[in-house]
């Protein structure tokens, strides 16, 4: 009876077992396709394990690097590649993930603008769009070691087909729509930069509303990671620019202790000689004209401030 | 270790493997099994109160033991008395300590006088108060010579600790669980596919209907959220559900997962909605729980056989101390005080047996009468958990004042319609089958092979797709 009962009960097993293993495989090489979910970064991510971002610069950052630096603006002004590698929502425990994997697929790049922001050495949070895992972390050692630490996924996640899947909706079902081609227009990620062609919007408000200022705590993991990075870069000959970007005046004026943190980047660039653009106290910052939050720079911003930007680098590049 | 983790999938199988293939012949190794594997799965959450469940375990099996050698009755009282004040004991100093320690703070601050006792911080071990709870039934019921003590330690620490019901029950009786212990256990082809349908339900009402109703109602009552009347309404209404499914769908999943090892636990919940008065209502929900309380607190103090006004007073007690079992906060006490106000017009009326047992064919018509009494039992029981979901008791009346202000007539600031279409559908299918011991357990069993394979493969399917954030389950903080 009781094998009458295992056998039966494995027959049913089997055939999930079976669809979860192909679900699988189609479902991650649909999702890998789509240039808009989990914030277009698969298309950054696609690019950079196939091996197509052997570019002379990179930019690397959070979404302040993603949004407000344009790779083309910065090609055209220095004739010299470039690509946007920034990841949106996250400090420099992905950004430097991010790094690692870059340098493990493709050519070692001879610059790295490294967009800055007052929470770039801050401690892990939580994982933020971590839908942009999905398609490459079933069996990924890598990936798994690197995402433990924010306790987000399990082991099953990284290591049974479709775990990782159960109950995202909108996961499935924009894969099911680009299994029929119904790929949205949306613009996504264009050299991983990501414009944003929006006006001014009511988040600053909101958020005015309801905080009051606020210190930023650095995490000295974070920053113990981050000078190893810099040794790292110094060791393979790569040359690093730090750059503060843009950010509208009153949001800078959130956060109580920004020169301290800046002051940290200042002393950064010092120590492991690094040229640092501040550009904190640029015009640009005075007008909501050119963003569409207090944090991130429109389309129309990012333009302008690359373009100043590029002008900028120059002196950097032909030395 | 939770029921609705992939851990669980994997250990599940394992004990269930070696109790019947290598474990089989031998009642006390698999009884031996049960308790490793018990001890296994609770230590999973934390191992550091394994020790606690250990202590209390022995400290039980001996003084039982004693009181069963005594002929002396004040020798037994007196042993009796040792094994209350050390179980209850160890759940005042776990559960109620700080809450004593506020509660007598902030009655000296409102004499004028503030003292400070210094709350602890305490780690509240998950499943104290059931298996506290069953310990006390079987040293009463020795005690009570209800039944004779038992000589069998591992049994014991197996009736104990037993896991599928150990975090959160349903609270056994040593009458029923424990002689199951002391026989071997014959496998049974269809209660194991029973099993497996039971727990298949259990994860749909967890994992599809409660924790999609926890992301709704944890937002409704954020005190960020500054929500509506209507909202809030809609907020109880979803919690309601959560906690239903919550709770229910973890017995079902406990019953089914024993009846995989040839053992039968008690049922815990019969359909509570679809109750037609409070009375009902306590008939079908936690039955374990409200079963304990009239064996062992109501009937001790008179049940229903002195006055009425006697009676009042002991549905009171039994409500309160309900109450407070479910969480030391002021908020729990008033939603058992609800309850007995609720019940209060039903002793008037005559209706003074508090839990009877349920009668199976004794369910609802699909009439007007029946379904306006339901739907108000329902509404009652809805306002009341209010106060249960609440964090404090002032905020607790602020959402009863604003339920009843005039912001209950605007449009809900959100509407998790998915989830409603599965509360609709959960509904439909318990009303169904409301004669049945799950709703489900009568689904498809005359239809053919094939039919009744999609449809389980669909609920399999719709809880994987439609899977909220996981979330623990609410009663295990009980």
């Amino acid at each position: 009876m009781i094998r009458t009962f295992i056998i039966r009960l494995t027959y049913f097993v089997l055939p999930v077992l079976v669809f979860a293993c192909i679900s699988d495989f189609i479902l991650s090489s649909t999702l890998k396709a789509s240039k808009t979910f989990a914030s277009g970064e698969y298309s950054v991510w696609n690019d950079l394990y196939e091996g197509r971002v052997s570019n002379d610069i990179v930019i690397y950052g959070s979404s302040r690097a993603v949004v407000q630096i344009d790779p083309r603006i910065i090609e055209d002004s220095l004739k010299r590649s470039c690509y946007n590698l920034g990841i949106d929502g996250h400090n420099f425990w992905l950004q430097y993930f991010r790094h690692k994997e870059f340098l493990s697929y493709n050519k070692v790049p001879n610059l790295i603008i490294h967009s800055l922001d007052v929470t770039t050495l801050t401690d892990r949070g939580e994982l933020f769009n971590s839908d942009q895992f999905l398609p490459y972390m079933l069996f990924d050692k890598t990936i798994q070691s690197n995402t433990q630490d924010y306790d987000f996924f399990s082991g099953w996640d990284f290591n049974v087909p479709m775990v990782r899947f159960m109950g995202k909706q909108r996961a499935m079902l924009h894969a099911a729509r680009l299994l029929f081609k119904e790929q949205p227009d949306a613009v996504g990620r264009i050299n991983g930069y990501q414009a944003q062609p929006k006006t001014w919007n009511a988040d600053f408000e909101i958020a005015r509303k309801k905080l009051s200022t606020y210190n930023i705590e650095v995490d000295s993991s974070a920053l113990s990671l981050f000078k190893r990075y810099l040794r790292e870069c110094n060791d393979q000959q790569i040359r690093i620019i730090f750059v503060y970007t843009p950010q509208y005046i009153e949001g800078q004026q959130f956060i109580q202790n920004k020169e301290y943190i800046l002051n940290i980047y200042r002393w950064l660039g010092k120590e492991y000689n690094i040229p640092f653009l501040d550009y904190s106290a640029d015009p640009i910052c005075q007008s909501k004209d050119y963003f569409y939050n207090s944090g991130h720079l429109n389309k129309n911003g990012s333009a302008l401030f690359t373009s100043k930007l590029s002008h900028d680098l120059k002196e950097y590049i032909h030395n | 270790m939770l029921f609705n983790s992939l851990d669980f999938a994997v250990f599940l199988p394992i004990v269930f493997v070696l109790y019947w293939f290598v474990l089989n012949d031998n009642i006390r190794l698999q009884n031996a099994l049960i308790v490793v594997a018990s001890y296994f799965f609770y230590g999973w959450w934390d191992w550091r109160f394994l020790l606690l469940i250990f202590v209390s375990t022995v400290t039980d099996f001996f003084i039982a033991r004693i009181i069963s050698t005594q002929v002396n009755e004040r020798n037994r009282t007196l042993l009796l008395i040792i094994s209350l004040v050390l179980n209850l004991g160890l759940l005042a100093f776990f559960k109620y300590y700080n809450f004593f320690v506020d509660s007598v703070e902030s009655a000296f601050s409102l004499f004028g006088n503030p003292v400070d006792f210094h709350p602890m911080s305490i780690v509240l071990p998950v499943g104290i108060s059931f298996y506290t709870f069953q310990l006390l039934s079987y040293t009463i019921d020795v005690y009570r010579r209800k039944i004779e003590s038992t000589n069998d330690f591992i049994a014991f620490s197996a009736y104990i600790s037993f896991f599928p019901q150990l975090v959160a029950g349903p609270i056994e009786r040593a009458t029923h669980l424990l002689p199951q212990f002391y026989h071997k256990r014959e496998f049974s082809y269809h209660k194991s596919v029973d099993g497996l349908r039971q727990i298949l339900w259990g994860l749909f009402k967890k994992i599809v209907i409660a924790d999609n109703c926890a992301t709704y109602v944890d937002w409704v009552f954020n005190p960020a959220t500054d929500p509506s009347g209507s909202t809030i309404a809609l907020g109880a209404f979803f919690f309601a559900f959560q906690i239903y499914c919550d709770f229910s769908g973890y017995s079902d999943i406990a019953i089914g997962t024993a009846k995989l090892f040839g053992i039968g636990i008690m049922r815990n919940f019969a359909y509570p909605y679809f109750s037609r008065n409070i009375a009902e209502f306590w008939r079908r929900w936690h039955i374990s729980l409200s079963t304990w309380f009239r064996d062992y607190v109501y009937f001790p103090l008179g049940g229903s056989q002195g006055s009425l006004s006697a009676t009042i007073r002991n549905i009171f007690i039994v409500f309160i101390l309900s109450g407070l079992w479910h969480g030391a906060n002021w908020t729990f006490v008033v939603w058992g005080l609800l309850h007995a106000v609720y019940y209060t017009p039903l002793l008037f009326a005559g209706d003074r047996k508090f839990v009877a047992s349920i009668n199976d064919n004794d369910v609802p018509a699909l009439t007007l009468v029946d379904l306006s009494r339901i739907l108000l039992t329902f509404t009652l029981t809805t306002l009341a958990w209010i106060f249960f979901r609440s964090p404090s008791l002032s905020e607790a009346f602020l959402y009863i004042r604003t339920v009843f202000s005039v912001s209950l007539f605007e449009a809900p600031a959100a509407m998790p319609y998915t989830t409603l279409v599965f509360i609709i559908f959960l509904v439909a299918i318990e009303w169904i089958g409301r004669k049945e011991q799950y709703a489900i357990a009568g689904v498809g069993l005359n239809w053919k092979r094939g039919a009744r394979l999609a449809f389980y493969y669909a609920l399999l399917l719709v809880i994987y797709i439609f899977a909220g954030t996981p979330q623990e389950f609410i009663y295990f903080q009980f």
